[in-house]
């Protein structure tokens, strides 16, 4: 090349010599395009040799591949778990058998095969279907994987699987009023399967993903051991005091997590038709109740709270309050003057409509608006907006006072309840999983500490020594308040149809779960020598749901101690 | 020299083309062995929902009271059966007391003693 250049040069000076040099610049021209030209082959070989290398080894992208077509699928739900991750609802993936009988070629053999490997089938209508003209028909759906094995198995031409999504409640009825259902189309219509859907389908594809291990499951606030224990135990008051409905909810005094909450009758998730029938409905919450003396709770802590009233008062009820025609009377009357634990544990309705007088109209319903009684409760599950009486009168305010008159969900009622006992805040209730410390910074003071501390005093004065002795369990301090009202009929009371109820709460000095008991119509039974009040069906129902949830609950029991004698003083006037 | 260079370069060619050649089925088995893992896993992972759901079912509370009531001598736990374990001292002086065994009666431990 230098060589080249240096002669090229010499040549270029001699100017006269035209051809050779001329000759040789071409030459030189020529061979400097051929390489430029050799180059830019090269290159393109190159290129073209990579790109090759390229698609060989690796698999293009097919063209349906880029041209992805959204799947229709059914909507995507996520599980369900208890707070101990217990599943309550998943989806699982589940085959039904199809044919096309144009591709049946021995339908004899097809049948024969069939009906022997799956007994349920019915030869004569399996014949039927695969004689038919059509390219679809179902053989069964909804197969267990061990029966798709063997009918792939049998390798019968013509029969295929086709996979569907199926909403699966692994427990049953235990929590079905608060877990809910989903409809042919896996859209829920009730529980939290029915708050899912009303957060959205984007919530919810978020939370699951179509891959089961990655998605997050809804923590439900429900205990599914303590859900059963409570379940079990309300059904089988049911049937021994003959009652056409009872209800229960465990709270979490601290944190507002329902813990429990069943409802009887109940109904199969798996058959959703059941939940139409009006008896199945959520009673905590779909239903309202004139709740009765259990109600005078509630009197008892505003009075206490508004300062008309200690413990040292006393009230008159040696006669019967007359107002026009309408009068008040106690229904395990004392006729004397009674003091105020006495008006607790006798339950006088003369003594606490005394009270709701003393501390007035105005103050009463603001009380009532205060602990959320008068307004819908709000969770994650729909509650039923309270019935309020028609006018704020005297009389309504009395009756109201000892649980008439004024028609609440249960739910709301124990909401009130826990604020009573667990030093004055109104917690919110909810179904999801909470953080006591979060519910403490929602709560709302509505009642002051010391008003608490008398309320828990006289609730477990109640068990150890009022109507609602049978609640006691050994280990534990009780405490709570019966009611036995008389069911509105035709806007009269009904005097032979009680809903008897029992809002209880342990442990008694430092109180962790309140539990809620109702027993709709209940009937005497044997060993209730013909009594069909409170005290001789919910409150022992609730006693057995105590002693079997406080252990569970991670509440130890306690030796008896002289705290009994305490509240046996506080009892004498 | 230009003849080594393109018998060289024919050879290269020849051998680029065997090494593609094989790289090419070997990457063909590995993407259907991926995809057939991937469809394993999905298998897997729907197993083990189904898995989890049956798991669920079988051990809930209802069958399993059911199923204890029916077979087992047990009766639910009382509360008085938990003793707290600062009561633990003053629980146990309430039942019999354990009195050691006389060396004469146990056969196994004067046999031992005859040993040493």
């Amino acid at each position: 090349m230098s060589a080249a250049a240096e002669h090229s040069d010499g040549g270029a000076a001699s100017g006269r010599l035209a051809t050779p040099v001329a000759d040789s610049t071409v030459e030189r021209r020529m061979a400097a395009r051929s390489r430029i030209v050799m180059a830019v082959f090269m290159l393109c070989f190159t290129v073209i040799g990579v790109r090759i290398g390229f698609v060989s080894l690796w698999p293009a992208e097919t063209a349906e591949k880029r041209v992805s077509k959204p799947k229709l699928e059914k909507v995507v739900r996520p599980n369900i778990v208890d707070r101990n991750g217990v599943v309550l609802a998943t989806d699982v993936k589940i085959a039904s058998i199809f044919a096309d009988p144009r591709k049946i070629i021995d339908v004899d053999e097809a049948i024969e095969l069939l009906t022997a490997n799956m007994p349920e089938l019915s030869a004569k209508d399996l014949r039927r279907k695969l004689s038919s003209k059509r390219a679809f028909a179902w053989i069964k759906r909804e197969i267990t994987p061990g029966q798709q094995k063997r009918v792939h198995n049998l390798g019968i031409p013509g029969i295929g699987f086709r996979e569907e999504t199926l909403r699966v409640y692994p427990n049953g009825r235990t929590g079905v009023h608060v877990l809910g259902h989903v409809d042919v189309d896996s859209r829920g219509l009730a529980g939290i399967e029915g708050y899912l859907e009303g957060k959205g389908r984007l919530y919810m594809a978020s939370l699951a993903s179509t891959d089961a291990s990655a998605s997050t499951p809804v923590e439900l606030a429900l205990d599914l051991r303590v859900q059963h224990a409570l379940q079990d135990e309300l059904k089988a008051s049911m049937e021994t005091f003959q009652a056409i409905g009872a209800g229960g909810i465990v709270l979490d005094v601290r944190s507002g997590e329902v813990v429990a909450m069943a409802s009887l009758p109940d109904y199969n998730p798996h058959d959703p038709k059941t939940s139409l029938d009006k008896d199945t409905l959520n009673r905590l919450m779909a239903g309202v109740y004139e709740l009765g003396s259990t109600f005078k709770a509630i009197t008892f802590a505003m009075a206490f709270d508004e300062g008309v009233a200690t413990m040292q008062s006393t009230y008159d009820a040696r006669s019967p309050i007359r107002v026009g025609s309408f009068s008040i009377s106690d229904y395990h009357a004392k006729r004397r003057i009674l003091t105020v634990p006495e008006v607790f544990i006798y339950s006088s309705n003369i003594g606490t409509a005394k009270m709701a007088l003393d501390v007035g109209l105005d103050r009463h319903k603001a009380f009532l608006g205060k602990l959320g009684l008068l307004t819908r409760l709000v969770t994650e599950l729909p509650g039923r907006k309270p019935l309020l009486p028609p006018r704020w009168t005297k009389i309504a305010s009395m009756t109201v006072g000892f649980g008439h008159g004024l028609s609440v969900t249960p739910l709301q009622l124990a909401m009130a309840g826990a604020a009573l006992v667990n030093g004055g805040f109104l917690i919110t209730p909810t179904f999801l999983i909470r953080d006591a410390s979060v519910a403490a910074s929602q709560a709302e003071r509505v009642i002051k500490p010391e008003t608490s501390k008398m309320m828990r005093d006289l609730m477990m004065l109640n068990v150890s020594g009022g109507t609602a002795r049978k609640a006691q369990v050994k280990g534990y301090r009780v405490g709570g308040k019966t009611g036995s009202a008389e069911k509105v009929i035709n806007g009269r009371y009904a005097k032979n149809k009680l809903l008897t109820s029992f809002l209880g709460m342990f442990p008694g000095n430092d109180p962790r779960y309140v539990v809620l008991v109702m027993l709709d119509e209940p009937k005497p039974a044997e060993g209730t020598h013909g009594y069909k009040t409170a005290g001789w069906n919910a409150v022992p129902t609730a006693g057995r749901v105590i002693e079997r949830i406080a252990p569970m609950l991670g509440i130890a029991p306690q030796r008896e101690t002289a705290l009994d004698h305490a509240l046996q003083a506080l009892a004498k006037p | 020299m230009l003849r080594v260079l393109n018998i060289l370069l024919v050879c290269a060619v020849v051998g680029v083309a065997v090494w593609l050649y094989e790289l090419k089925y070997g990457v063909r088995e590995s993407v259907s062995e991926i995809a057939q893992l991937k469809l394993q896993i999905k298998q897997a992972k729907q197993d083990i929902t189904l898995l989890r759901a049956e798991w669920s079912h079988l051990s809930r509370p209802k069958r399993l009271q059911d199923l204890s009531k029916r077979h087992l001598q047990l009766q639910p736990v009382r509360t008085g059966q938990i003793i707290q374990e600062q009561d633990i001292l003053t629980s146990i002086s309430e039942r019999e007391p354990y009195e050691p065994m006389q060396v004469g009666d146990d056969p196994i431990a004067s046999l031992l003693r005859i040993d040493q």
